[in-house]
């Protein structure tokens, strides 16, 4: 009973024991907001590494593919396990190629990876029609051109080439009629929009974010150069760009174009033959269990098959590592509040060494004044963390609101929009995550408490009296 | 074996204690025997270093001897285990200090009830706690501090911290009450005060009272001196300064008030193992015995 009511008058009268309060509850605090940003960035990132994958693929292990992908498809769809956890699927012919394009009279070249498909039922896969950027488009996929850029498309018609009639004699045959030009009957192609456009810093709009550049727009003629099937032997076409696509993974948008999936067959002269089969799971929880299945069904075809989390496996894995380094090395803040609790607590036993005499005195046992101090070391730990809990909280609903107010009252910019290709500090609070720094730090509070709980259990009662 | 002629209450046969300061042993009591009655008000005397406050702890369980015994109610204490010396500590004995030792958190009612919070555990204070108040108030009322329940220590004065410091060890109404130089450390009117509210409550009550003290004066009041020099119950200098008269022994100031007392009132013959000559009896007490 004692021991309450003396550790709660010793809370209250002492103000070291606030400074334990205040290194915990900072602690707390922090590992919360690391946390949830970091979790934040962290679920963004694998959004976006998600981004354009879908949930489970089947590809080939070469440039040359496998021919035969509706029989593959109706395969998938005749197995009862596969039917059931199998929403779409969809054939897609993926190989690196080499972009060229005209800006302000320079020629560029890039090199992209080039993605056919077909965008009906790679839209219904996932991960390509919702990051278009016109929204018409999002609604019914296609590599059309709409009016605007048909008009700049033909604006840029090269001119039609001279045709020279050289003078000859009257009575000479009329020469032979020259070609009618072909009508042009380019293919449509959406770029990777980091692929069109370039952040330029010093250009700022009104609001402080970047502004984009674009060096193409939809209507320009881009040449595509990769190589055919089995021969790999150069082939190019031209490609009008018809629309950007922004997954804001930047890895995707500086690299991927997509174009119609029967041009880039016949371009590279491997008709009826893909690369990969995209497939969108209903649960990707019951994923591991598909790709066992795919496995066994496809295992005399050399086929790959992969969840997109183990397709960006390392990415996911170095992910995860920072994580928990950046919590451990976080949890020695902690760990320092831990040390300040130690050096305060035998201060404060030493101040309280007559104290603890007079209790003994009166009939508390070693155990009593242990638990005193440890009480003390829980609650203060209890206080600082649950202090520490709602700051860190607050912190973190309103991260932006502070980096701005940062940002405008320093002159430093602490989140560089370039940087990232988003504009808001993503968060993600994780309950369980919360709970654990809690029960660590009080913990480790009640741990330092320990020692010092320790000396002033086993001080001679008389000796305690005689302290002066 | 020490004859009693009325109940002990608490006795201590050959009790030794030496403390250890670095590599320097001192021996602070060399065999102590005393023997202390129900009802007796006893003041035990001596220079500074005489061992009186270490004989005082080593009754009240606060340490333990290194050789000896100690006996309360026929029970040997001194070599009980903690959990039961922290009984008795809480139950038996109430300790007043010099220095009142009052806990500072502590409002001068809590203070009292402190012995009580210790003894009872969280889920048996709440229907403890209306019986415990009022005890406690009784008690801060007999010794005269009804008006200043609710003061901290340091808002009292010395004498009013040694009056709560008195009420909180009589709480739990103890066998024994060890008092350790309790007017040390006040003025002449403050610890007159304390002397007599502890002869109240000796005659009143019948509270045993065992009382360190170096104030002759008020040593004088008390039924019984026991002198200590180095260690050992004096007696070559008869009794604590007690001149003796005419084959008797009266208290050395004050002759109006002087008792005299009889060879036969000198209490407890021995002849322990701390006697220089053994087999002759030693007298180590002296005091006026009730009429029985």
């Amino acid at each position: 009973m004692y021991k309450l009511i003396l550790c709660w008058r010793y809370l209250k009268t002492r103000y070291l024991a606030i400074v334990c309060v205040v290194s915990v509850m900072l602690g707390v605090a922090t590992l919360i907001v690391v946390n949830s940003v970091m979790g934040g960035f962290s679920a963004k990132l694998r959004d976006r590494l998600h981004g354009l994958l879908s949930d489970v693929m089947l590809e080939a292990y070469d440039f040359d593919g496998f021919a035969d992908p509706e029989g593959k498809m109706k395969r998938i769809k005749d197995d009862p396990l596969l039917a059931k956890e199998v929403v779409a699927m969809s054939p897609t012919l993926e190989i690196f190629a080499m972009l060229q394009f005209q800006f302000r009279d320079t020629p560029v070249t890039k090199t992209v990876r080039l993605v056919g498909v077909d965008p009906a039922s790679r839209s219904a896969v996932g991960g390509f029609s919702e990051y278009l950027t016109d929204p018409e488009r999002r609604e019914k996929p296609n590599f059309q051109m709409d009016a605007t850029a048909k008009e700049r498309f033909d604006r840029q018609k090269r001119p039609e080439p001279l045709v020279f009639t050289p003078l000859g004699h009257p009575d000479d045959p009329p020469p032979p009629e020259a070609p009618k030009p072909t009508p042009r009957t380019t293919q449509g192609a959406i770029l990777g929009y980091a692929i069109a456009h370039f952040r330029d810093r010093q250009a700022r709009a009104e609001d402080g974010s970047t502004r984009d550049r674009r060096t193409l727009q939809p209507g320009d003629e881009v040449v595509l150069t990769t190589v055919s099937g089995a021969k790999l032997a150069p082939v190019y076409d031209r490609f009008a760009v018809v629309d950007y696509f922004k997954s804001e993974m930047s890895e995707y948008d500086s690299q991927f174009i997509f174009v119609p999936l029967e041009h880039l067959q016949k371009l590279r002269s491997m008709e009826g033959r893909v690369t990969s089969i995209q497939i969108r799971l209903r649960d990707y929880n019951k994923a591991p269990a598909v790709v066992a299945r795919l496995k066994e069904l496809f295992v005399q075809d050399s086929l790959d098959v992969q969840t997109w989390e183990e397709k960006q496996g390392a990415v996911l894995a170095a992910i995860r590592v920072e994580k928990g380094i950046l919590n451990i090395l976080l949890f020695l803040i902690i760990a320092v509040a831990g040390f300040g609790i130690l050096a305060i607590f035998s201060m404060i036993v030493v101040e309280k060494t007559r104290d603890i005499g007079i209790l003994k005195s009166l009939g508390a046992s070693n155990m009593g004044v242990l638990q005193i101090f440890l009480t003390y070391g829980l609650l203060l730990g209890m206080i600082g963390a649950g202090i520490g809990t709602l700051m860190g909280l607050a912190i973190t609903v309103n991260i932006n609101e502070i980096e701005q107010f940062l940002a405008r009252s320093t002159g430093q910019d602490i989140f560089p929009r370039d940087v990232y290709y988003f504009d808001r500090i993503p968060t993600e609070i994780q309950p369980m995550a919360i709970a654990l720094v809690n029960l660590g730090s009080v913990g480790i509070a009640v741990l330092f408490s320990i020692l010092p709980a320790l000396r002033a259990a086993f001080l001679h009662p008389v000796r305690a009296l005689r302290f002066e | 074996m020490p004859t009693t002629i009325n109940t002990p209450v608490l006795q201590a046969r050959q009790v030794r204690k030496t403390y250890m300061r670095g590599a320097i042993a001192t021996e602070v009591l060399k065999g102590v025997d005393l023997t202390v009655e129900a009802g007796e008000f006893l003041s035990v005397v001596g220079a500074s270093g005489s061992g009186k406050s270490t004989l005082l702890h080593l009754l009240g369980t606060l340490d333990q001897a290194d050789a000896g015994e100690v006996w309360l109610d026929g029970e040997r204490i001194d070599q009980a285990g903690a959990r039961r010396r922290d009984k008795l500590r809480n139950k038996s004995f109430g300790f007043i200090f010099q220095f009142y030792h009052l806990l500072p958190e502590l409002s001068a009612l809590e203070n009292v009830l402190a012995p009580l919070y210790i003894a009872s555990s969280i889920w048996a204070w709440p229907f403890r706690r209306a019986d415990a108040i009022q005890r406690a108030r009784a008690l801060l009322e007999r010794v005269g501090l009804g008006h200043r329940l609710d003061h901290r220590p340091c808002e009292l004065s010395g004498g009013e911290m040694q009056r709560a410091a008195i009420a909180r060890a009589l709480i739990n109404n103890p066998r024994v009450l060890l008092a350790d130089e309790p007017t040390g450390n006040l003025d002449e009117d403050a610890g007159a005060d304390i002397a007599r509210l502890l002869r109240a409550l000796n005659t009143e009550e019948g509270l045993t009272i065992i009382m360190v003290t170096h104030n002759l004066e008020m040593a004088r009041t008390t039924d019984r001196v026991v002198r200590l020099t180095h260690g050992r119950v004096d007696l070559s200098s008869p009794i604590v300064g007690l001149k003796s008269v005419g084959g008797g022994y009266h208290l050395p100031h004050g002759e109006d008030q002087s008792v005299h007392l009889d060879r036969r009132d000198a209490l407890l013959v021995s002849n322990g193992a701390g006697s220089s000559n053994p087999g002759r009896p030693e007298v180590f007490g002296v005091g006026h015995l009730p009429q029985r």
